[in-house]
């Protein structure tokens, strides 16, 4: 990575874009993540948080405090030691512990009415479609769109598919949707233009729940097949508190 | 019983919002907060509270309320539409001044025509759980606020207990209120051109920046929809999602920009154009459904400049609240204030 790829992009008065590449791909994911870290360490006045996504870093600030030049060179020294560390290691996040988190999926076809279409339009069976979701690993490159609600990829380009055409109005909590390559657990029911291939009755997002949000960008995930019986069993423990959490997650 | 207020009709969209939720956008937790945020400062401060606690966020048609505690003390602004009392006393009350109620008492924020949003502030604030450090309410997200929703008919809305109401009436001076109005000669919005202006031609710029656009009736806390001439992507209208703030105005495949407002997503994946600047996004959340107006764009330097400008003259405004001037009022207006407050002379002089 050279320091000349990375980019300011003015966003208002209040904010700044930095913007490392154009690319969805782990190790700018990383570079963005470690930024992210960065900034948050340096507890810089007048800057208020900052938000990761893919390829770029949101940095919220108070004009008040910061003008955007002033942010600028705070920000400078960072960025060049962040540069000069990839150069060392050959990830960005090496600084940073990642959680490996295993979530139930239930395939069935109640869960699982886009499943069918997905195979036909990748030639595929639909077994195999599962297939390739249970047996990467998926990176949590954001959180967006609703509380809590990972963006992950990791999955082969073969299984990369377009999204609808006609986005639906509402779907489940706990839906595992893909288009684009990408998959995503809605962490609320919200609208979609994914496919919804599968369903957890874990919850990303459960504000009476300490962690209230389960993921942070930069973690790994994999997929484990339950059966119908299992999902119904995991949601009552989930619903009545009793479910684990640290069982999800995987050394 | 604790203190509270009776929602007898809710109104067109009534939600609790302080300044907003920070520090929770990096976790996919939205902002919200109030739209006109200087408004609900100036009705805080009307009331003695903190600036920036939790008041009532009304848009376009108000509730209707009936007072369930002792005494409490309110103030309206945002909007020159007085406060209509219902019963016992009836009467009006004019915003950007406080006014104390008592227990029984009902008032309605009838139909505001000359604001999109107003704000009713309560002495003492509102009880109710701080979500992710903030009071306001995401209705998205269903998080924050009373339940995470709009008020409903039926709400009754918690008080913060043993408030003492002896706070002197304040009121913002005549020549301040009028600065505030929104009037048609002031039709601009400000904005700093990208993140992503570089995904439009220098024809869609001239005409973005060139013909003036109208507030949709679509309008609503995620953002203000907008019609007027549409503006053609040079490349497609997918980006790789990244961070939205407040003001953003992202182009879908429709053409048609949006202004991203309180209660956005925290990321998308449609190029944003341009960036309203933090000075007008009051004016934009004041906004009718539609209004039109037309973009004007500024560097980042001139917008900071303004920032400071626009950030003094609120704090002028903010000292310039003083004591309610009672000889200042007319007769009716002046008894009526007496009557509200027991322990006054009453208007009929039987006390």
């Amino acid at each position: 990575m050279h320091i000349e790829n990375i980019e300011y992009l003015p966003s208002g008065d209040t904010a700044l874009t930095v913007q490392f590449g154009t690319e969805i791909n782990a190790e700018l994911n990383n570079m963005v993540l470690a930024l992210h870290r960065h900034v948050m360490a340096a507890a810089i006045d007048g800057i208020i948080e900052t938000v990761p996504t893919y390829r770029s870093l949101l940095v919220h600030y108070d004009p008040h405090i910061l003008s955007q030049k002033e942010l600028i060179a705070a920000l400078n020294p960072l960025m060049e030691k962040l540069v000069s560390q990839s150069d060392r290691t050959s990830e960005g996040s090496a600084d940073h512990q990642t959680n490996h988190w295993q979530f139930p999926i239930c395939f069935d076809d109640e869960f699982a009415p886009d499943l069918t279409y997905v195979a036909e339009t990748l030639g595929l069976t639909a077994e195999r479609v599962i297939n390739n979701f249970l047996n990467v690993t998926h990176h949590v490159y954001m959180l967006g769109f609703a509380p809590g609600q990972p963006y992950m990829g990791g999955l082969p380009k073969a299984l990369s598919i377009p999204r609808r055409e006609n986005p639906i109005p509402k779907i489940h909590e706990g839906s595992l949707v893909t288009a684009t390559g990408m998959t995503i657990i809605y962490s609320v029911a919200n609208p979609t233009g994914w496919h919804i291939i599968g369903r957890t009755p874990v919850r990303l997002f459960d504000i009476n729940r300490d962690p209230a949000i389960l993921l942070t960008p930069g973690d790994h995930v994999t997929l484990t097949s339950v059966s119908r019986q299992d999902y119904d069993q995991i949601l009552d423990q989930v619903q009545n508190g009793s479910f684990d959490m640290k069982r999800l997650k995987s050394s | 019983m604790t203190p509270c207020l009776e929602i007898i009709d809710a109104g067109l969209m009534t939600t609790i919002q302080d300044k907003g939720r920070y520090g929770y956008q990096a976790a996919g937790i939205p902002v919200s907060g109030a739209l006109d945020f200087e408004h609900l400062q100036i009705a805080n401060q009307l009331v003695g509270n903190d600036l920036d606690q939790a008041g009532f966020e009304i848009r376009l048609q108000g509730p209707v309320i009936t007072v369930q505690a002792d005494q409490v003390t309110i103030a309206l602004t945002g909007t020159q539409t007085p406060i209509e009392l219902i019963s016992p006393i009836k009467g009006q009350v004019a915003a950007y001044r406080s006014v104390k109620l008592e227990r029984g008492q009902s008032f309605r924020i009838g139909t505001i025509t000359d604001s999109a949003v107003c704000y009713l502030a309560i002495k003492g604030g509102i009880d109710i759980p701080l979500v992710f450090d903030s009071h306001s309410t995401c209705m998205a997200a269903g998080l924050g606020g009373y339940q995470g929703r709009r008020l409903l008919k039926g709400d009754t809305i918690s008080l913060m207990d043993g408030m003492p109401q002896n706070n002197p009436l304040l009121a913002l001076p005549q020549n301040h209120i009028d600065a505030l109005s929104l009037n048609s000669s002031d039709r601009k919005i400000r904005v700093i051109l990208g993140p992503q202006s570089d995904y439009f031609s220098a024809d869609a710029i001239d005409i973005f920046l060139q013909n003036s656009y109208r507030i949709s009736q679509e309008t609503n806390r995620m953002g203000a929809r907008l019609e007027g001439q549409t503006l053609d992507h040079l490349n497609g209208f997918n980006i790789a999602s990244d961070g939205i703030v407040k003001g953003a105005i992202q182009v879908p495949g429709n053409g048609l920009p949006i202004i991203l407002l309180a209660d956005c997503q925290t990321t998308g994946g449609y190029p944003k154009i341009a960036t309203v600047i933090s000075t007008d996004l009051c004016k934009i959340g004041r906004m009718m459904p539609g209004t039109d107006f037309q973009f004007d764009s500024v560097s980042i330097t001139e917008a900071e400049a303004i920032a400071r400008k626009a950030h003094q003259k609120h704090q002028d405004r903010l000292k310039a609240i003083t004591k309610l001037d009672l000889n200042a009022m007319t007769l009716d207006q002046r008894l009526l204030t007496y009557n509200l407050i027991s322990g006054y002379i009453n208007a009929d002089g039987q006390d």
